[in-house]
């Protein structure tokens, strides 16, 4: 992405017009922020983050379960 | 590797034709949604049943709810019989669909699908259309909750690729 799309993009995000999706989802409380942070990402990057924090919490359940076992 | 990683490159490797769908789909797409499934759609024919029992045997799937130990056993006779089936693997839970409302089956979805390579992993990926349209159909609390990203994603998307003009 370049930094001209980028710095559109982030005006679409903190401006977007009356009655468009982006509009729907700030009022929803989305995190546009985020979701332009994330297409700056490889989808293979996106896949083993969101894959090693499930990991996470399949260990986390894992743990718990034995504590109260 | 993670046991979602390690799950997908199996299903891959085995040469089974399935597609990635649902909240992995939309993420490697460049959501932000969370999940701890691995939701895959596969073919329904004779010879993938066995690619994908021979993919994920070693890990012991198991419908999700019943305990490791106790015997139930998942193989091609399940999916023959059965459409969609969530289960618990030892490297995580896998979703395997083979038909999704509002959408149809592998064949429908596989029309606009991305080939996406994930570096360990090559795969088909469900567009976000496909994705959104499900979830619209699906229609439950935790279905409609995500729509609002996910259509938003698809927006930004489309001014990404126009160069963000407009």
């Amino acid at each position: 992405m370049t930094r001209n799309t980028e710095e559109k993009l982030r005006q679409l995000v903190d401006h977007p017009p009356e009655g468009s999706a982006v509009a729907e989802a700030k009022k929803f409380g989305v995190d546009l922020h985020s979701i332009l942070e994330n297409l700056k990402l490889t989808p293979a990057e996106r896949f083993r983050r969101a894959a090693e924090e499930t990991d996470f919490v399949y260990r986390l359940r894992g743990n718990i379960q034995k504590a109260n076992s | 590797m993670s046991g979602i990683e390690q799950l997908l490159k199996a299903l891959a490797d085995s040469q089974a034709n399935f597609i990635v769908v649902g909240a992995y789909a939309a993420i490697m797409q460049g959501s932000t949604l969370r999940t701890d499934d691995l939701d895959v759609c596969y073919e329904r024919t004779p010879d993938n049943y066995k690619k994908i029992i021979r993919a994920i045997a070693p890990f012991r799937p198991r419908p999700r709810g019943i305990p490791a130990n106790l015997k139930a056993p998942f193989d091609e006779q399940s999916l023959a019989q059965g459409t969609n089936f969530t289960l618990a693997t030892d490297l995580g839970n896998l979703d395997l669909l083979g038909e999704m409302s509002g959408v149809g089956g592998y064949r429908q979805i596989l029309a606009d699908a991305k080939l996406m390579n994930l570096g360990s992993v090559i795969c088909q990926v469900a567009s976000l259309d496909t994705i959104i349209r499900s979830k619209e159909a699906a229609d439950r609390p935790k279905d409609r909750a995500t729509l609002p990203e996910l259509r938003a994603l698809r927006m930004i998307q489309q001014r990404e690729h126009e160069g963000g003009d407009r």
